[in-house]
């Protein structure tokens, strides 16, 4: 059998190369299929092969930031990380990162596995590997169109998450109700996270909030602070649910518009002052996330110091490129929740620069774009500058904006996403910044047309 | 002129973006210069069947849906139906519109009473309709996207609001989207319905505001993004 498994290895490698040498593509999923299809139990044996375990990495927003962000502490930590670096988050992304970086004999390369996975892919993934921890960052509302409604995908976490081994350890975002919720159930030890920051607290549940319904009794939870969505610091006045206890925890927050954001960690490692050169309140979960995962893999705090100041933003989050003397910041959009956090800082910065929304309704963006009015778009209506918006649903996206409030005069339709660029470009001042909201596959397509124009790296090269 | 708005369950229905609807009728009657007030009726709130001009009830998931059938049972919904003899106007979408037929039978669950406002009912189904739909109909062509395994049949009481062209609509078998009886509308169609099928709007803000103005006719506005985000949604797959 150690033949079969070298053979699919071998062949998931070939793939690859062959893939990106065609110029298809990172080649990050063919090579995850061709292998499974080769030798279906490739993932529970090889992951069980992994010296120090494996996290896992899920939720709706956030993975991938999380995951980057706990890999680089990991690696300050002296250790190897497997990991599904490129988002690709399907289970035939995560055979993928495995082949890619073993040996033919099946023996993984590395100490310590981390992948990020798509929540939907969470109770299946379950069934095959056995994680050392399981991150758990929030559930909001996401392209539901691909998923059916978040009740059923959150029963059909409930039924993978309570049924594991107790040895797994779970971290959990305490702000999340229904993940609190979980952690309750959970037959293994939990960490919870969470912030402490009343000061940044919204006055009530934004529209986009999924739920505002005790997950133990079905009854209104009453909040005492909101931070994103449904996140907050809550309590149920009827059955007595409640946030729990958290083990570690962020105080004191500032944030400093598009650029960073400063933060009080106390517990678990500590209290320590930081620095992360990510915006955004979101962020700040996300680093909160890493850092209980970070000390269940038992590393030491330096490591975990070194995460925070060696980090930077992912591929299209708040990610700045240098083009014809300008800025540009891109920032990836999929659901209102993120929209909603992107446009809560995009406003904090008054700016009289262009801003480019480019909306997609692909498979990947989620086909209905109703999700447009679950965001609070109402936001932007005090800016000055113009708004382009560009994508399949462009004009959809001009709809809503003009219901926002916003001038129509201001708003600007073109749907091909290069002449939007150009007109966008030629609107932003020498030395300004170009503000960017593409969807998924938009940015894809953003991505490539400025690869063209030698502004970025190819992202499978990076 | 003034217009008030209720959006019925604000809170537990609303997914889909069908918040959406109430911000394009309050900003179409805006735009002509009329008064707007927007309330939002939550589960156990005391609906004032003379204060709104126009209801609009979203959808939501199986959960939230039981909430609200028990809340309707407990006097909400005998006040929404004197609010409509007396005039008023509702426009009801998904969950919504199931629960103004005469019920709603959910998959593992006891039927749900619905108000009869509409004839019609609906029966959980094991397809789900996930995608844009057009129709043709009496009250023009009309785009959205469907996302919903309930299968709603009318009976001879109700009009479908049109005739499907691409998509499932109702049940996936008779063609028929949505209903209609008197100033009561029902659809399946997120998107959501009003912003991109500003007809309709019109229709529906005009009904809201002759309940307490006579007849009304409204100014045309400037429709230029709203007519090409309606035929980008046509031409998607």
């Amino acid at each position: 059998m150690r033949f079969r498994l070298a053979l699919a290895l071998l062949s998931g490698r070939l793939i690859g190369s062959a893939a990106r040498l065609s110029g298809r593509g990172g080649g990050t999923a063919l090579p995850g299929l061709a292998a499974n299809r080769l030798y279906p139990d490739l993932l529970p044996e090889m992951t069980g092969g992994i010296p120090e375990g494996v996290i896992l990495v899920s939720g709706t927003n956030g993975k991938t930031t999380t995951s980057r962000l706990l890999a680089l502490m990991l690696t300050s930590g002296g250790k190897r990380v497997l990991h599904n670096r490129t988002g690709s988050n399907l289970i035939r992304g995560i055979v993928a990162a495995i082949v890619a970086s073993s040996h033919l004999d099946g023996r993984p390369v590395g100490d310590i596995g981390l992948f990020e996975t798509d929540e939907a892919v969470l109770p299946v993934l379950l069934r095959q590997v056995q994680p050392r921890v399981i991150v758990l960052n929030n559930l909001f509302r996401d392209q539901l169109d691909r998923y059916g409604e978040l009740d059923s995908l959150y029963r059909s976490w409930e039924r993978a998450l309570t049924t594991l081994d107790p040895a797994v350890h779970l971290v959990v975002n305490a702000d999340d109700p229904a993940l609190a919720r979980l952690g309750e159930l959970a037959t293994g030890s939990v960490t919870y996270f969470g912030l402490d920051s009343s000061e940044l607290a919204l006055s009530e549940l934004p529209h986009a909030a999924d739920s505002g319904a005790c997950p133990r009794c079905k009854k209104p939870l009453v909040y005492s602070a909101v931070y994103v969505s449904h996140l907050g610091a809550y309590h149920c006045p009827n059955c007595g649910f409640s946030r729990p206890q958290l083990d570690v925890r962020a105080t004191e927050i500032v944030l400093h518009g598009t650029t960073d954001t400063e933060l009080t960690l106390c517990g678990l490692y500590g209290e320590h002052r930081l620095r992360m050169n990510v915006p955004g309140l979101y962020n700040v979960y996300n680093g909160l996330a890493a850092t209980a995962a970070a000390y269940r893999a038992a590393l030491p705090w330096d490591a975990v110091e070194c995460g925070y100041s060696g980090f930077s933003a992912a591929f299209g989050r708040f990610e700045r490129i240098h083009a014809e003397g300008r800025d540009v910041v891109l920032t990836l959009v999929k659901n209102p929740v993120g929209c909603n956090e992107v446009l809560r800082i995009l406003s904090s910065e008054p700016s009289s620069e262009p801003l480019l929304i480019i909306i997609n309704d692909q498979t990947a963006d989620g086909r209905d774009v109703s999700w447009l009015w679950d965001a609070d778009f109402e936001l932007l209506a005090s800016m000055q500058g113009p708004i382009i918006t560009s994508g399949l649903r462009a004009a959809d996206m001009a709809v809503r904006l003009k219901y926002a409030g916003i001038d129509p005069a201001q708003i600007h339709v073109e749907e091909r996403i290069r002449a939007a660029l150009r007109r966008a470009m030629e609107g932003t001042s020498v030395g300004g910044t170009l503000r960017v909201m593409p969807t998924y596959t938009a940015m894809l397509a953003l991505r490539a047309h400025m690869g063209e124009l030698g502004w970025v790296e190819s992202y499978w090269e990076e | 002129m003034k217009l008030t708005i209720g959006f019925l369950y604000g809170r537990l229905m609303n997914i889909y973006g069908d918040r959406g609807n109430v911000v394009t009728l309050a900003q179409r009657a805006r735009w002509r210069g009329i008064d707007v007030e927007t309330v939002t009726i939550n589960a156990g709130d005391e609906l004032d069947p003379e204060r709104c001009d126009v209801y609009v009830f979203g959808g939501g998931q199986d959960r939230e849906q039981f909430v609200v059938a028990d809340d309707l049972a407990a006097g909400t919904g005998e006040r929404l139906t004197a609010a409509v003899a007396d005039g008023a106007v509702v426009l009801s979408v998904c969950g919504g519109y199931q629960l103004l037929g005469h019920y709603y039978r959910p998959h593992g669950h006891d039927e749900l009473r619905g108000l009869g406002l509409i004839d019609a009912h609906t029966i959980a189904g094991d397809t789900r309709f996930i995608g844009n739909i057009t129709l043709h109909g009496p009250l023009g062509d009309l785009v959205g996207f469907e996302n919903h395994s309930g299968c709603t049949y009318l009976g001879s009481g109700a009009l479908p609001l049109g005739t499907v062209a691409q998509g499932s609509g109702n049940n996936g078998e008779d063609g028929t989207e949505g209903a209609y009886t008197g100033k009561v509308y029902g659809t399946y169609m997120h998107g959501p319905v009003l912003p991109k099928n500003p007809a309709l709007a019109d229709r529906i803000l005009t009904e809201a505001l002759e309940r307490r103005h006579g007849p009304v006719t409204l100014p045309p506005l400037e429709d230029t993004f709203e007519a090409r985000a309606h035929e980008s949604a046509r031409s998607r797959p």
